[in-house]
C-alpha cells in the first residue's frame, strides 16, 4: 500500500469515471428499425410501447412472478421491459392484444429462441457457444430449461432444480448415480454444471476444460493433473481419462471401466504382433499370482516424475 | 507472483460464514435417494417480508442413527453416514422489494454439517446489473476400502501361515475440499469485469504400495493445495460482437509422502523386525521360506525402512482470448484462442533399507534428485453459424489444438551392499563401504553410484472439423445431417536416458551399462554415455463420421434421435475403434400436467478388427420413467433401466491358469492368447410413492436397487467376480408432520445393502446391511 501513490489513486478514478462513462448504458435487447438477424422471426421489427402498458392485461404475470426476476432491471433506464424480449409491442397493442402482432416463444423454433435470448446473453462465456451446442441441434431452447417469467430458482430462472431438470431428457443418467461408485450428483454435492456447460463448449459432450485444455477431471483431481516427467499416455493423449474409467459412475471401483485391474491393463500391454510401433509392451507377469494386481506395484499409474514404469 | 499464504481466504469468506447462520431457499436434495426424509412441497405464500426483503428461510436440525452389520468398510465407501447429530439443511433466499438495496436477491443453501461424508454450501448474492457474486465450498470425506483393489489375493494353499489382505493397500481415508469464489462486476453493461479464486485441498492419510524386491504396505499422507486465480474482462465492441479475455494463474503445492508400515513384520535371529509386506507365498514373493518357527528368514526380499518425500510446485498461467459477433444478420462466429504454460519441479528424497535379493541390494537413498517438468499447450476454435434463412443453417466448427509434455529426472541414488567375504546379501549383515571393502554384487546389481539424466516427452497435435446442416423444417421439428474429420498425430512418450557417470563397484564391477568397458585404477568402472536415445515413432490417425439426427417437440412431445457412423485409419492404443456406430434417442411426453413419460435408449459399438487384437465393444441402454403427481394428496415416481456392456479383445498373457480356448502367442510357450471378455448386465429399479392423506401429513415410500450380473475372463483362480456379480438396493419410508406453524416434523429409515453373490476371495466379505434413522424437526417460513 506504500507505494500505491495518490497519482495512481487520481488515475484509478479517472478509469473508472471513463468507464462508467462508456458504461452507462447497459445492453438493451432490440433496434426499432430492422432485423438483426436472419435467425429472429419478424415480430422483431416495429415499434415500442410504453412498458408501463403491458401491465394493463397482464398485471398477474407482472406482479407475481415477473418483478422477482433479474429480467426486471430491463425496467430501468431506457430499456424496453418486456418488449426486450417478446419485441416491439406498439402493434400488438394498437390491435387489442392481436397475438401475431408480438413474439411468443411457444410459437418459436428452438433457433429463433436461442437467437432472441442471445442479443442480450452472448457476451458470457457461459453462453457464446449455445448457437454450435449438441443441445439446441437437438431441438433444445433456452425456454426448455429457464422460465423467464417465473421460477424458484432465482439466480438463473431455471423451470426446475438442476439435476432434476437434467434428468427429465438425461434419464439414464439419473440410473447411472445410484451406481455403488459414483460422483456424488444423487446427494447434491456435485452438479451437472460443475463437469458441463449446458450452453456448449469447444469439445465434445459440452464437457468443461480444465487449464491446458486437458480433462475438466483435474480440476477437482489435482493429484492427476502433472506435468509429470513419465506420463502414462492415454492419460493426457486421445480418449484422456476416459480411456479407464466411466464419468458419471460405475458398479466397478474406482469408476474403472471393468472390475478386474489386470483385464483393465492388459487390453493395452499386450504383446502385439500388428501393432504400430509395438508399444506399449506387454507384461512378463504371470498372471495366476499376485501380478494381477497391477497397480500394487506400478501405483503412480496418472503420472510419475521418478519412474518410467510408474513405481514411484 | 508471490503466493499467498495457506489458509488466507478473501474476507468476503467472514461474509459468507456470517450468513451460515440465517436460512435460505431450499435446494432439495434428490428425494428418490436422500439419506433424510421428503420435504413437504413449498407454499407459495411461504416467506415474509423483513426489511425491504422478502425472505423465505428453513433450517432442519436433527441426527441420524447408523446400524451397521457386515463389512464397516464396505459400508463407509459406499455410504458412510455415521450416527450423530447434523444441521441437515438450511436454506435462506432474499428479495428485494424496492431494488434499492445493496443487493436483489441473495440466496445461500447448505446441507450436511455436522459429519456427513459430504457437505456444500452455496451462496449467490446480485445487484442487477451491478454485480454477481457467487461461492461455493464443497467437502468430502474421501472414505475407499474395496479390498478387492490392488490385493495380491495371497493363497491360503501352502501359506506357512495363511495371511490374507483384508482391506485395500491402496485404501482412501483423506479428504477434498473445493472453494470457489466468482465475482462479475457490471454484467449486462459494455465493459464487465470477472474475479475468480478457487481453491482445491486435499488432505489426510491413506495407504499404498512400493515395489523393491517385494512389494511393501506404505502409509501414504495427501497435503496438497491447488489456489487459482482468474481475472476477464468482457468488451462489448458493439451491440453484437464481444471481445472476452481471460488471464488464468494456478498454483499447485504439495504431494504425497510415503513411509512404511509395518505390516506382516517379523523377528530376525538377532530381534531385529523386518517387514516381509504384502504378497505372502504368492508368485515367489517375498522369498520360498520367509519364516521358520516365527523367526524371519535372512535371505528374503524385506523392509527395515522406506521412506519417499516429494514437494512438487507447479505454476500454470494460462491465456484466453474469445470473439463472439452476430453482426453480420446471416452469420454468428465463434472464436476462441488458448494459450497454457505449466512448470512443475520437486526433489525427491528416497530412502530404503532392508533386502532385495535378486541384488543383493541392502540399502539406497537419492540425495540430490529431482525432476522438473512442464507442458505448453495452445488451441484454437473456430465456429460459423451461417443462417440461410430462420429456418436453414450451416454450422462449421473447426478446432485446433497442440500440446506437449516434456520432463527431466536426475536421478542421483547411493546403493548400499554387505561385504563380499560375507556372501550373498543377507538382513544380517551390515553395509560395507567401498574401498577398501569389496562388496556382494550380482549381474543384476544396479550401479553402486547412479547419476543419470531421464528425459521424457509426450505430445499431441489434434485437427478437427464438424460441419452440420441443420434444418428446422418447422417450429415442431427438425433435422441435421454432418460430418466430423478428426486427425490426432500422438506421441505417446519418447524417453532419453543418459548417465552423466555411473560408478560400479567390485566385485562384478563389469555389470550392467559397464559390461566390457576398462576399469578404473581402483577395480570400479565408470560409464557415461547414452542409454536409451530418442528415437520412439509417433502415430497418426484420422477420425472421420457421418451424422444425422432429428429432433420433434410439440409441447406434450419431445423427442430427439442421433445416429453416428464412422472409422478410422489408424489406432495407436488397441482399443482405439476403427469403426463405430451409434445411436441415442430420447422422448419425453406429457400428455397432462400431471403425468410425465420419459425413454431413453443408446446403441454404442465400437471395433478394431485389426490383426491380433480383435477388439469389439458395446453399451446397449434403454431406460423409461414415469412421474405421476394427480394431485397433491398422492404422487408416484417409476423407473427401469437395463444396460448391456461388453468388451471382447484377444490378449497375450503369461499365466498357469489357462482359459479354455487358449493357444500359445508369439511362438512363446509361456505366453497364452485368448480371445478375453468382459460383460456386464446392470439393471436399475426405482420407485418412489407420496402420500399427503391430510395436509399435516406426509408419507414417502421407496426403493432403489442396482443389479448388476456378468462375466469375464479369469486369469487368477483366487480372483472372485467382486462387483461384476452384485446388487446393491436402498429402500426407504419417510413421514413429515406438521406439528406446528413453520415447524414439521421428519423421521425416515433407509436401509442400505450390498451383496455378490460370488465367492469372497482370500480376503474379508464385503457384504453389509444397514439401518439407517434420520429425525429432524424443520422450521420454516
Amino acid at each position: 500500500m506504500a507505494c500505491f501513490s495518490v497519482n495512481g489513486l487520481r488515475l484509478l478514478l479517472l478509469a473508472l469515471a471513463a468507464i462508467s462513462l462508456f458504461n452507462s448504458e447497459t445492453i438493451s435487447a432490440q433496434t426499432t428499425k430492422s432485423q438483426t438477424s436472419n435467425a429472429l422471426p419478424a415480430q422483431a421489427n416495429g415499434q415500442y410501447a410504453d412498458n408501463a402498458v403491458c401491465q394493463t392485461c397482464h398485471q398477474e404475470l407482472w406482479e407475481k412472478h415477473f418483478a422477482t426476476t433479474p429480467h426486471s432491471a430491463l425496467l430501468k433506464g431506457n430499456q424496453h421491459g418486456c418488449q426486450s424480449c417478446h419485441g416491439p409491442a406498439q402493434a400488438h397493442v394498437d390491435g387489442g392484444g392481436d397475438v401475431t402482432k408480438i413474439i411468443r416463444f411457444e410459437t418459436l423454433s428452438p433457433a429463433q429462441t436461442a437467437a432472441i435470448c442471445t442479443t442480450c446473453h452472448q457476451s458470457s462465456l457461459e453462453t457464446q457457444n449455445f448457437s454450435k451446442s449438441a443441445h439446441l441441434a437437438n431441438g433444445v431452447s433456452c425456454t426448455s430449461c429457464h422460465s423467464p417469467h417465473k421460477s424458484s430458482d432465482v439466480n438463473f430462472m431455471l423451470a426446475k432444480p438442476q439435476t432434476e431438470l437434467c434428468f427429465g431428457c438425461h434419464a439414464s443418467q439419473k440410473a447411472e448415480f445410484a451406481r455403488p461408485y459414483r460422483h456424488r450428483v444423487d446427494v447434491g454435492l456435485v452438479q451437472c454444471s460443475d463437469c458441463h456447460n449446458p450452453h456448449g463448449t469447444q469439445v465434445g459432450h459440452q464437457v468443461r476444460a480444465a487449464a491446458g485444455q486437458f480433462a475438466v477431471c483435474t480440476k477437482c483431481h489435482t493429484d492427476t493433473m502433472g506435468p509429470f516427467v513419465f506420463e502414462h499416455a492415454p492419460v493426457k493423449t486421445d480418449e484422456g481419462c476416459m480411456s479407464c474409467h466411466t464419468p458419471h459412475a460405475s458398479t466397478n471401483p474406482r469408476l474403472l471401466q471393468v472390475n478386474n485391474v489386470n483385464f483393465l491393463c492388459l487390453r493395452c500391454h499386450t504383446p502385439n504382433t500388428n501393432g504400430a510401433a509395438g508399444e506399449p509392451i506387454g507384461p512378463a507377469h504371470n498372471q495366476s499370482t499376485k501380478y494381477q494386481a497391477c497397480t500394487m506395484c506400478h501405483t503412480q499409474i496418472h503420472g510419475s516424475n521418478f519412474s518410467p514404469v510408474f513405481f514411484r | 507472483m508471490a503466493m499467498r499464504q495457506r489458509g488466507a481466504h478473501p474476507t468476503v469468506a467472514t461474509a459468507i460464514g456470517i450468513f451460515i447462520l440465517l436460512v435460505g431457499t431450499a435446494r432439495p436434495q434428490n428425494p428418490s435417494t436422500a439419506p433424510g426424509p421428503a420435504s413437504p412441497p413449498s407454499s407459495p405464500d411461504e416467506g415474509k417480508d423483513i426489511g425491504g426483503y422478502h425472505v423465505v428461510q428453513s433450517i432442519e436440525l436433527g441426527g441420524r442413527i447408523a446400524d451397521i452389520t457386515g463389512s464397516q468398510a464396505m459400508y463407509d465407501t459406499l455410504v458412510n453416514y455415521q450416527t450423530g447429530a447434523r444441521i441437515l439443511e438450511q436454506s435462506l433466499s432474499m428479495q428485494s422489494l424496492s431494488h434499492h438495496d445493496i443487493f436483489d436477491t441473495l440466496t445461500f443453501s447448505s446441507f450436511g454439517w455436522g459429519g456427513d461424508p459430504e457437505q456444500a454450501a452455496r451462496m449467490r448474492v446480485s445487484k442487477y446489473s451491478w454485480y454477481n457474486f457467487s461461492a461455493s465450498y464443497q467437502h468430502m470425506q474421501n472414505y475407499f476400502d474395496y479390498n478387492l483393489l490392488a490385493n495380491p489375493l495371497n493363497p491360503a494353499a501352502g501359506a506357512n501361515p495363511f495371511i490374507p489382505i483384508l482391506n485395500s493397500p491402496h485404501s482412501y481415508y483423506n479428504r477434498h475440499n473445493i472453494y470457489n469464489y466468482d465475482l462479475v462486476i457490471l454484467p449486462m453493461h459494455r465493459i464487465s469485469f470477472r474475479l475468480d479464486y478457487n481453491r482445491v485441498r486435499i488432505t489426510g492419510p491413506s495407504f499404498s504400495s512400493v515395489h523393491q524386491g517385494t512389494e511393501s504396505l506404505n502409509n501414504e499422507n495427501w497435503n496438497s493445495t491447488l489456489n487459482g486465480y482468474r481475472f476477464g474482462a468482457d468488451f462489448r465492441v458493439t451491440k453484437k460482437t464481444t471481445l472476452n479475455y481471460t488471464q488464468l494463474l494456478q498454483y499447485y503445492d504439495g504431494g504425497q509422502t510415503y513411509s512404511l508400515n509395518p505390516f506382516n513384520s517379523w523377528p530376525l535371529s538377532n530381534g531385529q523386525s523386518v517387514t516381509f509386506g504384502l504378497p505372502w507365498f504368492n508368485g515367489g514373493s517375498p522369498c520360498s521360506t520367509p519364516q521358520t518357527n516365527g523367526i524371519a528368514n535372512p535371505i528374503c526380499n524385506g523392509y527395515f525402512n522406506y521412506g519417499l518425500y516429494q514437494h512438487v510446485n507447479t505454476s500454470i498461467p494460462t491465456e484466453q482470448v474469445n470473439l463472439k459477433s452476430s453482426s453480420l444478420k446471416w452469420l454468428d462466429f465463434n472464436g476462441q484462442y488458448q494459450y497454457s504454460h505449466a512448470n512443475s519441479s520437486t526433489p525427491l528424497y528416497e530412502t530404503f533399507s532392508g533386502l532385495t535379493t535378486r541384488s543383493n541390494l541392502l540399502a539406497y537413498n537419492t540425495p540430490g534428485s529431482s525432476a522438473k517438468s512442464r507442458w505448453n499447450s495452445s488451441s484454437a476454435d473456430a465456429s460459423a453459424t451461417i443462417h440461410i434463412n430462420d429456418q436453414m443453417r450451416l454450422v462449421e466448427t473447426f478446432r485446433f489444438r497442440n500440446f506437449s509434455v516434456a520432463g527431466t529426472f536426475l536421478d542421483q541414488e547411493n546403493a548400499y551392499f554387505n561385504a563380499a567375504s560375507l556372501g550373498a546379501g543377507s538382513l544380517l549383515n551390515p553395509i560395507a563401504t567401498f574401498p577398501p571393502t569389496i562388496l556382494t554384487h550380482s549381474s543384476s546389481s544396479p550401479a553402486d553410484i547412479t547419476n543419470e539424466v531421464n528425459t521424457n516427452m509426450i505430445g499431441q497435435r489434434t485437427f478437427q472439423n464438424d460441419f452440420q446442416l441443420q434444418y428446422d423444417i418447422s417450429r415442431l421439428f427438425g433435422v441435421r445431417v454432418g460430418f466430423v474429420w478428426n486427425q490426432l498425430l500422438i506421441q505417446p512418450g519418447n524417453l532419453f536416458q543418459a548417465s552423466l557417470g555411473d560408478v560400479y563397484y567390485p566385485n562384478t564391477p563389469n555389470r550392467g551399462n559397464c559390461v566390457g568397458l576398462p576399469l578404473n585404477p581402483d577395480g570400479s568402472c565408470t560409464f557415461v554415455g547414452v542409454i536409451t536415445p530418442w528415437g520412439s515413432p509417433t502415430t497418426t490417425i484420422n477420425r472421420y463420421s457421418a451424422i444425422v439426427g432429428g429432433w420433434y417437440r410439440n409441447g406434450a412431445l419431445h423427442a430427439n434421435v442421433d445416429v453416428q457412423i464412422g472409422g478410422a485409419d489408424n489406432w495407436i492404443y488397441r482399443i482405439d475403434p476403427t469403426t463405430f456406430f451409434n445411436v441415442k434417442g430420447n422422448v419425453s411426453y406429457a400428455p397432462r400436467p400431471w403425468l410425465m413419460l420419459a425413454g431413453n435408449v443408446l446403441f454404442q459399438q465400437g471395433q478394431n478388427t485389426a490383426g491380433d487384437i480383435q477388439y469389439n465393444q458395446h453399451n446397449y441402454l434403454a431406460m423409461a420413467t414415469a412421474t405421476i403427481m394427480p394431485g397433491k394428496r398422492w404422487g408416484l415416481d417409476l423407473a427401469y433401466n437395463f444396460d448391456a456392456i461388453q468388451q471382447n479383445i484377444i490378449l497375450c498373457f503369461e499365466g498357469a491358469v489357462v482359459p479354455p480356448g487358449s493357444v500359445p502367442c508369439l511362438g512363446d510357450p509361456t505366453l497364452m492368447q485368448t480371445n478375453s471378455v468382459y460383460q456386464t448386465h446392470t439393471q436399475y429399479g426405482y420407485f418412489a410413492l407420496t402420500l399427503t392423506p391430510i395436509d399435516r401429513i406426509t408419507l414417502r415410500v421407496g426403493y432403489n436397487i442396482v443389479d448388476n450380473q456378468g462375466n469375464t475372463t479369469q486369469f487368477n483362480t483366487l480372483q472372485p467376480l467382486g462387483p461384476l456379480a452384485s446388487i446393491y438396493q436402498t429402500p426407504l419410508a419417510a413421514v413429515d408432520i406438521l406439528i406446528h406453524k413453520n415447524v414439521t416434523f421428519k423421521a425416515g429409515y433407509n436401509y442400505y445393502q450390498y451383496a455378490e453373490n460370488d465367492f469372497v476371495g482370500p480376503t474379508a466379505p464385503r457384504y453389509f446391511h444397514a439401518n439407517n434413522t434420520t429425525l429432524a424437526l424443520r422450521y420454516a417460513f
